[in-house]
């Protein structure tokens, strides 16, 4: 990788590892390798949302002409979220695009994230199933999230009622995950639920 | 001037086409100086008549040579003083010569080396008369500030050289890079500092000895090897704005507003390729922007301005003939204006080009297998990476702007609101 971002990701790993945030646990960064291209992020859910105390971890690539071009993203923790796909784990933020600046950095971009979390924005969603629950059913899509946080990211916060619906299904033999989406995507509705499986 | 008490080698210009050699020691003064240089007997000029002039300035007997800044090939003008030595109107300090001698080495003007070292060097401030040229001119004043030395005529003084009646400096930068004669090309790059300040790179980090600061409000600064990697991530994503002040340009890394860089030299930092590259850009941009086409025949580059109402054009270069707007054989009807390959094709290509024109097909095959068409401009779009929200960075071969043009990766349409619900996600 050219010498300017590893030298640039080398400072900002310091950076962040002697940060106020990180000594609070509320944002770490590791590197996976010895390359410096490859890193594991990791934000705690805020507080007074539905991610409350779930650890979500995130998958950054540091491209050769950072930090002229912003790294590259992911959700590896399964999330449901307006702006970030339940499917992928893909996240559109405009910063990580077009409005990207070489004086961000692996910092900013972790609490931009962790920001993103506390505050979506419905009207630019990315997951299209999730936003509308989102802005339609705000009761749902708090429990949802809480249940896949407290299932994925070992937030504290459980949803008894969704995780009984999830082991019915489970025991009725079909895959756990893709019980979950089925019945987060039909607001819990076992019988959409199954129907969507077997269609 | 390295070492300062050895003796050394100075330069001094006698008449325009007459210099002399001095060996001189460091420890003289200008009086010693001047006795030294009558001493050669090749001028007719006593030692109280002469003026030795250096930057500007006729240097006082007092000074000495080695607070002068006399490396690197610099001349010394002798000339007979104009007027009878009466007050101390000509005999003006040199400003920093009080300084020692390192501080006043430490150059704080960068260049751009044209002629021998063919990158960013420190450079030094030389005046001459703007009528004859010679260096053997008295300012009235220093100049104080970077449009006092790049622009004409703003600084007055007297040119000591006789039947001369120069009344204005000319400043000039020479490249202390390489051993040079006086007139020779440098272009100055006033954005790039000596970095006094200690400031980290926007980049890497680094608190390197120059930087370059975009002229933004916060005073954003670059080290030289960031700004080539800048400079190039800028070049292909055709990151450019067209500004009416200075042209095709790029801005300060971190998006501040109206931070351009105001001369296109600086890219020439980024290597002979990547200048080249940003020509060419610029040029076509140019010339697509005043109405003018390209042809599109690979390696032609011909240009022309054709006729408003002329569509079928034959390049007088390559002989090559294509519709103005779909860049295709011309044809009859409408034009549908896609500049989209279609492999079927057919290219009026010479035999000469041959190879080439094989070469290209294949490679256009490829581009139609792996590519979609931006549905406004129609440049084949390849999608690395990311949702299918795309956004168009190509130049509009119409405006010469960037075409802009939000569109959907699924449909190849306009991006709805019912792409973002329905398949912003590759996989969703």
């Amino acid at each position: 990788m050219a010498n300017i971002a590893v030298a640039r990701i080398k400072r900002e790993f310091k950076e962040v590892v002697k940060s106020e945030e990180v000594a609070k646990c509320h944002i770490k960064v590791e590197l996976v390798d010895d390359s410096f291209t490859s890193l594991r992020g990791e934000i705690l859910g805020p507080p007074d949302t539905p991610y409350e105390g779930g650890t979500f971890i995130l998958d950054i690539r540091i491209p050769e002409t950072y930090p002229f071009n912003p790294p590259k993203v992911q959700f590896l923790t399964k999330i449901w979220h307006p702006n970030i796909s339940s499917v992928t784990g893909a996240i559109c933020l405009d910063i990580l695009k077009d409005q990207w600046a070489a004086a961000m950095t692996l910092r900013t971009v972790l609490l931009s994230l962790q920001a993103l979390l506390a505050a979506p924005e419905p009207d630019d969603p990315q997951d299209a199933v999730v936003a509308r629950q989102y802005k339609e059913t705000s009761d749902i899509f708090s429990q949802t999230a809480r249940h896949w946080a407290s299932n994925y990211a070992s937030a504290p916060h459980r949803e008894p009622v969704m995780d009984d619906k999830v082991a019915q299904l489970k025991n009725m033999g079909f895959d756990e995950h893709k019980a979950r989406v089925a019945l987060s995507t039909h607001n819990w509705d076992i019988e959409q639920a199954m129907e969507n499986i077997l269609s | 001037m390295d070492n300062s008490d050895e003796d050394f080698v100075v330069n001094v210009k006698l008449s325009p086409d007459r210099s002399i050699e001095l060996h001189v020691d460091p420890n003289w003064n200008v009086r010693q100086l001047k006795e030294a240089i009558h001493r050669e007997k090749q001028i007719n000029i006593s030692s109280d008549e002469m003026s030795v002039l250096f930057q500007g300035h006729a240097l006082v007997n007092t000074e000495s040579l080695k607070n002068l800044d006399l490396g690197n090939f610099s001349f010394l003008h002798v000339v007979k003083s104009k007027k009878p030595r009466t007050g101390q109107a000509n005999e003006v300090n040199i400003p920093d010569a009080s300084l020692p001698i390192e501080a006043y080495q430490l150059s704080n003007y960068f260049v751009y080396c044209k002629t021998k070292c063919f990158r960013v060097c420190p450079a030094k401030l030389r005046v001459r008369c703007d009528a004859c040229h010679q260096g053997t001119f008295v300012v009235e004043q220093g100049p104080n500030k970077w449009s006092d030395v790049l622009e004409k005529e703003q600084i007055g003084g007297e040119c000591q050289t006789e039947s001369c009646k120069g009344k204005y400096a000319e400043f000039y930068f020479k490249c202390t890079g390489h051993q040079t004669e006086e007139h020779e090309g440098t272009v100055p790059l006033p954005l790039i500092q000596r970095n006094t300040s200690r400031v980290e790179c926007l980049g890497c980090g680094d608190v390197t000895k120059e930087v370059l600061v975009f002229p933004c409000e916060m005073g954003h600064c670059i080290c030289l090897e960031c700004f080539k990697e800048f400079g190039n991530v800028a070049l292909s994503h055709r990151d450019f704005v067209n500004t009416p002040e200075y042209g095709f340009t790029i801005g300060c890394p971190n998006k501040c507003m109206n931070s351009f860089l105001d001369d296109a030299h600086y890219f020439r930092i980024l290597g002979d390729a990547s200048y080249e590259r940003y020509q060419r850009l610029a040029t076509e941009l140019c010339i697509l922007q005043s109405g003018g086409v390209l042809c599109p025949s690979p390696g032609c580059e011909n240009a022309f301005i054709p006729d408003d109402d002329i569509n079928d054009i034959r390049c007088d270069h390559c002989n090559n003939y294509f519709c103005r707007l779909c860049h295709m054989q011309p044809h009859q009807g409408e034009c549908s204006s896609s500049a989209t390959a279609s492999a079927s094709q057919q290219f009026t290509v010479d035999p000469m080009r041959s190879e080439r024109a094989r070469w290209d097909r294949a490679a256009r095959q490829k581009i139609l297998e792996i590519s979609k068409p931006c549905p406004q401009c129609k440049s084949p779009t390849e999608k690395s990476d990311g949702c299918n929200h795309m956004t168009c960075i190509a130049l509009d071969l119409r405006s010469g702007q960037k075409c802009g043009f939000q569109w959907c990766w699924v449909c190849v349409k306009e991006w709805t609101r019912v792409c973002q619900g329905t398949h912003w996600f590759p996989n969703s």
